[in-house]
């Protein structure tokens, strides 16, 4: 089913969703061009708002928003063009997946024996294909994650978005959802993958959207995200013979909140303000002074910093505090 | 970084892309030339299979042998007490047969079948996948329709088929037919009338339409004003008098108990406006309604 028009994958102008007076999504703006996309946040930031609207399921309380140049809620026709695989779980004990694919593939306007045909073939592809037959009450929860995500591709959309497909997934799971999804976006599909994990959504692609309470707080690749992260108000540990010499040498400088040796000496945690500074000195000392260092250990890559820190500049705050260490902002 | 409001490009490599089933040569995309009618026979495919579970065949089960048990004890008791001649034991069972199948019956099993039919849906967390489909809500819910219709009217056909052997009435097929059309009236009408209401109601649906039924159907009808002209089982009753020719003089104090018996049609045509409107305005709820997700909490 692919088109060849050149209308954007999505365009979404001022676009906001109230629940009564809870606010889902809050002014968003945004335009991509057909690719692959992670869409990051943590849960509650209103990454499934934001499929709901996209995907029609939802109207925007404010705004306007298209999907290949339609609108998804009034150009019903436009969905033949989406396969979304939702984030709750299968509630159809006694429905054999087959069954259900084929239904669903007849919603889309597919004669019943040609939908049996397909939805063979896809079961087999996600790896169901020995138990197509069996009711899904029968199914574990990577198998239920398989079967929707069968439904999703099965009408051969262009656009695939997952809410969440990881949830539920042991390692193996993951590995082989990740290399479906890398394939899909190898194949020039377009896909739009939502999760709270970075680093799975990072394993499929390289470009995200970070959504945080409602707002869309930045666009960008992985790598920026990451040099965004390592500036960020954080506590580094040094390790080695010398981190008490070490320490020494840190506790004048100005950037420097606070300092813990450990009782042993063997390592010491610096509370800093600005990491990218103190990764710059350690070198230095390192080749002025023949400090042996075993090992430097930052945060972790912790989103929900990052998010603290875009929020924060949304709202215009000039200062943040991240693990009682206040920073400010620069604009 | 990328600030917000910025456009973004990033196209995935294809020059090492792996071939998949769907992006295959031999892959060609089916036309959507007859979606609602391909639609419509998937639905009703699916629907129908998984109405074939022990228990909803055990609820139809019931839902036929309710009647039959009752008519049968009714003409145990007729019989002892036989002071009847033939008319008014026929007046007497078509009656109780008219309430019982073309009414409380096919009422019952519509509530089982028709009323859920989103709740249904909402409860399975499947009511997202037709959503995402070109009107998927609309052609699953009408699929619905048709299977809910269907089974009701197969449980009072089996009902007043077995029926017609133990009452052994001297007009027995007349009553069978009349109750086979009026069967068929209710099921439509009932049927439309109940998805009306849960679509309208998608939590509660049952308790609302059970409430409508007793107030409007069962008082409402019955009231001696125009105002009962609005339900289905004035017009049923209507037709079930003119069809099968029972004496049954109008009362001039009180001639809204029953249409003027000079004509069915427009009757029939009523109940057909009827399920008409229904399930227009049940479409047109749906395409307008939106999929109940749970509100996600804004910083």
């Amino acid at each position: 089913m692919e088109t060849n028009d050149n209308s954007p994958l999505l365009s979404i102008k001022n676009v906001s969703r109230l629940y009564g007076t809870v606010i889902g999504v809050n002014d968003i703006n945004i335009d991509l061009p057909r690719g692959a996309y992670g869409l990051v946040g943590p849960n509650g930031a209103g990454k499934s708002t934001l499929i709901g609207l996209i995907t029609g399921a939802l109207t925007p309380s404010l705004g306007s928003i298209e999907v290949f140049g339609q609108n998804p809620r009034k150009a019903t026709g436009s969905l033949h063009r989406i396969g979304l695989c939702p984030a709750s779980d299968l509630l159809l004990p006694k429905v054999p997946a087959k069954a259900w694919l084929e239904q669903l593939l007849a919603l889309h306007g597919w004669p019943l024996k040609v939908a049996s045909q397909r939805a063979v073939q896809v079961l087999n592809w996600v790896g169901l294909a020995q138990a197509m037959n069996r009711p899904m009450g029968t199914y574990s929860l990577g198998m239920r994650q398989r079967a929707k995500l069968a439904q999703a591709l099965s009408h051969d959309p262009e656009l695939l978005i997952l809410d969440e497909p990881f949830n539920g997934l042991d390692p193996v799971g993951r590995l082989q959802m990740i290399e479906l999804l890398k394939q899909w976006v190898a194949n020039g599909r377009s896909l739009l993958l939502a999760s709270h994990v970075l680093h799975e959504v990072e394993a499929v692609t390289n470009a995200f959207m970070l959504i945080y309470g409602g707002r869309l707080l930045a666009v960008g690749t992985a790598g920026e995200l990451r040099t965004m992260l390592a500036d960020l108000p954080q506590e580094v540990t040094i390790e080695g013979p010398d981190s008490r010499a070490i320490a020494g040498c840190l506790a004048n400088e100005s950037w420097i909140q606070s300092i813990r040796v450990s009782p042993d000496s063997s390592h010491v945690v610096v509370a800093v303000l600005e990491p990218l500074r103190l990764y710059s000195l350690l070198n230095e000392l390192i080749q002025s002074k023949h400090f042996c260092l075993t090992g430097i250990r930052g945060e972790t890559g912790d989103l929900s910093a990052l998010f603290r820190l875009l929020v924060s500049r949304h709202r215009g705050q000039n200062s943040l505090s991240i693990q009682g260490v206040t920073a400010h902002v620069a604009h | 970084m990328l600030p917000t409001n910025t456009t973004t490009s990033t196209t995935a490599d294809v020059s090492s892309a792996t071939k998949l089933p769907w992006s295959q040569d031999s892959y060609v995309a089916i036309p959507q030339r007859r979606p609602w009618l391909y639609g419509l026979v998937g639905v009703a495919k699916y629907e129908w299979e998984r109405s074939l579970s022990w228990s909803r065949l055990l609820g139809l089960l019931l839902i036929i042998a309710f009647p039959v048990v009752l008519l049968g004890m009714v003409k145990m008791l007729v019989d002892v007490n036989a002071r009847a001649n033939a008319d008014q034991k026929f007046m007497i069972f078509s009656t109780v047969v008219f309430m019982l199948i073309p009414q409380v019956a096919t009422m019952l099993s519509l509530l089982l079948w028709a009323t859920p039919a989103v709740n249904s849906e909402l409860e399975g967390q499947t009511w997202i996948y037709a959503l995402v489909r070109p009107n998927g809500r609309l052609i699953l819910v009408l699929g619905k329709y048709i299977v809910a219709f269907f089974w009701a009217f197969v449980g009072g056909t089996t009902a007043i088929t077995l029926l017609v052997p133990i009452l052994s009435l001297e007009r027995s097929w007349d009553l069978w037919w009349t109750t086979i059309r009026l069967l068929f009236l209710a099921s439509l009408a009932y049927s439309a009338l109940y998805i009306l209401i849960g679509t309208f109601f998608q939590r509660r649906s049952m308790v609302v339409a059970f409430i409508y039924t007793i107030v409007v159907e069962g008082v409402l009808s019955f009231l001696p004003a125009t105002i009962n002209q609005i339900t289905v089982s004035y017009r049923l009753r209507s037709l079930f008098i003119q069809w099968l020719g029972v004496e049954f003089p109008r009362d001039p104090d009180n001639p809204f108990m029953i249409a003027d018996l000079s004509g069915q049609w427009h009757l029939i045509v009523g109940i057909l406006i009827y399920t008409l409107i229904c399930l227009t305005i049940s479409m047109l709820w749906l395409r307008r309604s939106e999929y109940s997700l749970q509100p996600e909490a804004a910083a």
